[in-house]
């Protein structure tokens, strides 16, 4: 009851945040990605190639590239248009009408998911890879609550504060990552001009084409030099959270049940985005 | 600020309106469609056959067969389980047991068009051909388009090469056969999934309901079939407009003079939509149509 008091009180300082709900302009730019697809390095190479004057930090990237789950509601409100707003949700159609969406080696993204939230302290340091594709990362079928914000150690540190500025359900869930992947396929891979599907491993492998790519995507006009002028930038953190983490690191991490179980669930998906099975196969 | 005064008492008295915050159960049966799928229509049957002693009309139909989108949170939570829930949404993966309802786009865009009129969301100048390209093709609303709402419901890890820019399922591959239809749909992740076309139930009612009824685990009796299908005939349903289209929230202030039961026809884009309406329709939207087995006219 507290909680909900303390949540109404935020919500008319808006200082609550709105997660999915959150109302959409029509000129709002959509940067998204699953949870452990590389999606801050997207977010950091695109902010710099907006503004490569002022390359973007930890912090700034909150203010100038916010996602839906940290910034209050009154702030969103306030900022510039058009914004650019990243996002872990499954398709979006409301308002969505310019978006970048980020896809990643599953069996990458399992590895990347792990460490993530080992890290934040969201899931316990006993649990072993293997054990959290089993029962998290391949876990399908049970979104009735909110699991959205669980993805962020950060949230989780601070629970009962935080559970004060979301109402007391989800704010929306990014469901697995197949689900995630074919939810904005499905609705848009046809359609060039809603949706711009990029892969992680070219970002790392071709960062100036593939950014040219979104550049012209988003109509942004920018020179080839500034887009290696951004590149630059983004690699320039001076400290290796800077760099992204290279592809392929599964093939020596991840141990073989798991991949087998990511590749029997996804596997003509995969091999339809380039990420070819390794242990099962995919009829035509 | 006024506005979030009412929104914040509505939280308060449980009053708003969640949507796709809505608490819902794995037991939760969701009839999910674009908007003008037949989804109406579905409802009756599925509310006739559900309830034998209760004849579903426009009065009842928000209780028998909710709109996810029409309640309270507190008035959603009072509905009796197990539910069949009416739903237009995009991919929600919290449904797990959905029947999806697919009609023709072009039939759409016909039935959306007389709608957007009787609901007074279009000037009365308003050309079908300017509504199909500025409004119903367009994106951006809360359901998505056409394609958008059916494209992310039919996808699933088999088929999503097809969903490729580039792919289109139909130009290499054999000729289209009905057995196409078992490949699509977001089966997987533990998800029940029944894909419904319009066209098919119009053909076979009874037919149609059988399979919708084993689906819901309903029994399946011919009896009971066939009354339910009589109780939810067009000529029914247009009579009951006529007595009570000022009682359904959906009809209550719109214009009478077009009616919500229209022709309950397939077909019907053949003699309404300009060719060019019908090409616009087909290149955007003809690599969906093919995997569903609705024969493009204008050429490529």
């Amino acid at each position: 009851m507290l909680i909900r008091l303390t949540y109404l009180l935020n919500y008319l300082l808006r200082r609550d945040i709105a997660g999915r709900t959150l109302i959409k302009f029509p000129d709002d730019i959509f940067l998204v990605a699953y949870p452990g697809s590389g999606g801050q390095w997207l977010r950091r190479l695109v902010g710099n190639l907006i503004d490569p004057e002022r390359p973007l930090t930890e912090g700034s990237v909150l203010r100038r590239i916010p996602d839906l789950y940290h910034l209050a509601r009154g702030r969103f409100k306030r900022m510039p248009r058009p914004r650019m707003i990243f996002s872990h949700e499954c398709l979006d159609a409301a308002g969505h009408v310019r978006v970048v969406y980020l896809v990643r080696d599953p069996r990458d993204v399992a590895l990347s998911n792990f460490e993530q939230r080992l890290r934040g302290g969201a899931i316990n340091a006993g649990t072993s890879l293997e054990q959290f594709v089993a029962t998290v990362f391949m876990k399908t079928d049970e979104y009735r609550g909110g699991w959205a914000e669980e993805f962020s150690g950060a949230i989780l540190a601070k629970q009962r504060w935080q559970r004060c500025l979301l109402k007391d359900d989800f704010l929306g869930t990014p469901a697995s990552w197949g689900e995630n992947v074919m939810s904005w396929l499905g609705g848009r891979g046809h359609d060039s001009k809603t949706l711009l599907m990029l892969r992680y491993e070219d970002l790392v492998a071709n960062p100036v084409e593939t950014l040219t790519r979104v550049s012209d995507y988003l109509d942004l006009g920018v020179s080839g030099e500034r887009v290696n002028l951004a590149v630059a930038a983004s690699r320039n953190g001076g400290r290796a959270a800077a760099e992204p983490e290279a592809p392929g690191r599964w093939r020596t991490r991840l141990p073989e049940p798991a991949v087998l179980q990511i590749e029997s669930v996804w596997g003509p998906l995969m091999e339809a985005l380039g990420y070819a099975p390794a242990r099962v196969k995919v009829s035509a | 600020m006024l506005r979030e005064l009412v929104v914040a008492a509505r939280y308060v008295g449980e009053r708003e309106y969640p949507q796709r915050r809505h608490e819902i159960w794995p037991d939760d049966v969701f009839l999910v469609s674009f908007p003008k799928s037949g989804n109406t229509w579905t409802r009756f049957l599925v509310g006739n056959l559900i309830h034998q002693d209760d004849r579903v009309s426009f009065v009842n139909i928000e209780r028998v067969v909710p709109d996810i989108a029409g309640f309270s949170r507190k008035e959603f939570r009072l509905i009796p389980r197990p539910r069949v829930i009416k739903s237009h949404d995009c991919f929600d993966p919290r449904y797990r047991r959905v029947i999806y309802l697919v009609r023709d786009p072009r039939d759409v865009a016909v039935s959306s068009y007389y709608y957007a009129k009787k609901m007074k969301n279009v000037p009365e100048s308003t050309s079908i051909h300017a509504y199909i390209t500025d409004d119903f093709m367009r994106g951006g609303d809360y359901n998505g388009n056409w394609a958008e709402n059916v494209g992310s419901w039919l996808i699933n890890a088999e088929n999503a090469a097809s969903f490729c820019l580039g792919n289109h399922p139909g130009k290499h591959a054999s000729p289209w056969t009905e057995s196409k239809l078992d490949r699509l749909g977001a089966r997987g992740h533990g998800r029940e999934f029944l894909l419904v076309r319009y066209e098919d139930l119009l053909h076979d009612t009874e037919g149609g309901l059988e399979r919708i009824a084993r689906f819901i685990g309903v029994d399946p009796d011919p009896d009971r079939i066939r009354r339910a299908v009589e109780r939810s005939s067009a000529d029914r349903m247009r009579k009951l407009e006529v007595a009570q289209s000022a009682d359904w929230t959906t009809t209550k202030n719109s214009r009478t003079d077009i009616q919500f039961v229209r022709e309950a026809k397939s077909g019907q884009w053949q003699h309404r939509l300009a060719p060019e309406s019908v090409a616009a329709i087909e290149s955007a939207w003809g690599y969906l149509m093919e995997m569903l087995g609705y024969q493009s006219v204008a050429s490529p």
